[in-house]
């Protein structure tokens, strides 16, 4: 005789299953999305903290005596998984009106020698050199750029001039 | 939960195993509501782990901002205090001959107790030049006491011209004065005129016969003004700030620099988010008065 209602042990809970595996699958996915979130955001404090050490080792007492002096702070930055370019720059002090980050040129002091640290050789370096000549807006677009800006005094043919050190780094 | 029943007939009601598929179409029913249960649990863990994801690190970042912050504001600070400019006032920092910033101050100040109007511009000029790639978006004021004689030095104030948009329930400019709610703008600058409409500048704490005018300048004591300068501070939210000691000299009757004219002063550099520091409803005094500097002893920089 037919059983009414009844299509089989399995047949039977089959609505019952669609919820159970669709909180199976949200249940396995959402660790994977939760610690991919937490490992973007420690790559990002950490890109933010290693970008701060570099600025702090530059910047020093806030006054860069000589260019020397400048380049024996620069070899004192350890090693850093980012890729970073510094430089020292007067376009703000002077009035230079610069579109982006990436138009900021380097301050050449009256011995024409320029205030530039990075740990990556860029193809080609202009005259002044600019971040341009590390890195482009087109090779921005596909990473994470950051970038800190802080105000700096360097001695200049015994005048201390204002000036600012701009930090960029990107992985 | 649902599950009494399900797959033992024996547990079933005399009422419900009479029926031939009656424990089962029962069981079946159970399952689904356990399910359902599952999920709901499911969904409130996916829930929390995804607010908690949202929200780790914040606190981090926040340091971080206010560590960059802290930083910048020490470092504009030490570089102002340390720049050189040229003896004349008017010359490039490269021509004739230079001396420290801080030197040409306390030279100027040693005379008479205040700063020249030559001298307020050059220190004003070099505080807005060392702070122009943040001056779109933050406000600031820079200021030199002698706390101990209860005196202001020097002021310098760069503030965020905004204008107060009203706009109607339907998020549409409203006609009248009066609207649902407001928007402050900031104002754009005109690229054809040399000045910058978009920010104001002030030197504050102006005797009334250096301003160089006739201006309507109150006689402020420095308790008044320094509470006027803690209001604003306190109200305008998140600030950097550094300070620094420096030394000011005065000239004694018979010229000479005694120990009675050597005054302890005290620099202070003060940064915070561009914000409206006008009246709001919530708010009926405003925080500086745009309208008339001259109640704080202001004037505006030309």
């Amino acid at each position: 005789m037919l059983e009414k209602g009844f299509i089989g042990p399995i047949g039977d809970d089959l609505p019952s299953l669609i919820p159970v595996l669709l909180g199976l699958v949200i249940f396995s996915f959402q660790p994977f999305i939760t610690f991919n979130a937490f490992d973007q955001r420690n790559t990002e404090f950490k890109t933010d903290i290693d970008l701060m050490r570099i600025a702090r080792v530059l910047q020093s007492n806030s006054y860069i005596y000589s260019h020397d002096k400048f380049n024996e702070l620069c070899n004192e930055i350890g090693t850093v998984k980012l890729r970073y370019v510094a430089m020292i720059t007067s376009d703000a002090v002077e009035g230079k009106k610069v579109g982006n980050i990436f138009d900021i040129e380097a301050f050449r002091d009256s011995g024409n020698l320029e205030y530039i640290c990075s740990n990556t050789s860029p193809p080609s370096v202009h005259t002044p050199a600019a971040i341009s000549d590390y890195i482009t807006v087109q090779q921005a677009s596909g990473t994470k750029l950051v970038s800190r800006l802080y105000p700096i005094v360097a001695e200049d043919d015994k005048v201390v001039k204002p000036l600012h050190l701009v930090v960029v780094a990107w992985q | 939960m649902a599950i009494k029943g399900r797959g033992n007939a024996n547990l079933c009601s005399p009422e419900v195993a009479l029926h031939p598929a009656g424990c089962k179409a029962m069981g079946g029913q159970a399952a689904v509501t356990d399910a359902m249960y599952f999920i709901l649990i499911v969904t409130f863990l996916s829930v929390f782990l995804f607010g908690f994801a949202n929200t780790y690190g914040d606190s981090v970042r926040e340091q971080i901002s206010d560590e960059y912050n802290k930083a910048f504001a020490t470092n504009a600070l030490k570089v102002i205090l340390y720049s050189s400019i040229p003896r004349d006032t008017l010359a490039q920092v490269q021509d004739g001959e230079v001396d420290f910033l801080l030197a040409l101050i306390k030279e100027d100040y040693s005379d008479d107790g205040v700063i020249g109007g030559d001298e307020r511009k050059v220190l004003g000029r070099a505080i807005s030049s060392i702070l122009s790639p943040i001056q779109d978006t933050t406000d600031y004021m820079f200021y030199i006491t002698i706390p101990d004689q209860k005196k202001f030095v020097f002021i310098y104030l760069h503030l965020t011209e905004f204008e107060k948009v009203p706009y109607s329930a339907s998020l549409k400019p409203a006609s009248s004065e009066k609207g649902k709610f407001y928007i402050y703008k900031s104002v754009k600058d005109d690229p054809s005129s040399p000045q910058d409409d978009s920010h104001l500048d002030f030197f504050c704490s102006v005797g009334a016969d250096d301003s160089g005018s006739d201006a309507l300048l109150q006689d402020i004591g420095y308790d008044e003004l320094m509470a006027k300068v803690t209001r604003l501070v306190t109200n305008v939210g998140p600030t950097s700030q550094a300070s620094s000691s420096i030394k000011l000299v005065r000239e004694s009757a018979n010229k000479t620099f005694d120990k009675t004219g050597d005054f302890r002063a005290q620099a202070d550099l003060i940064l915070w988010d561009a914000i409206w520091l006008d009246k709001t409803d919530e708010r009926p005094a405003e925080l500086f008065p745009y309208k008339s500097p001259s109640a704080w002893n202001c004037i505006s920089v030309q």
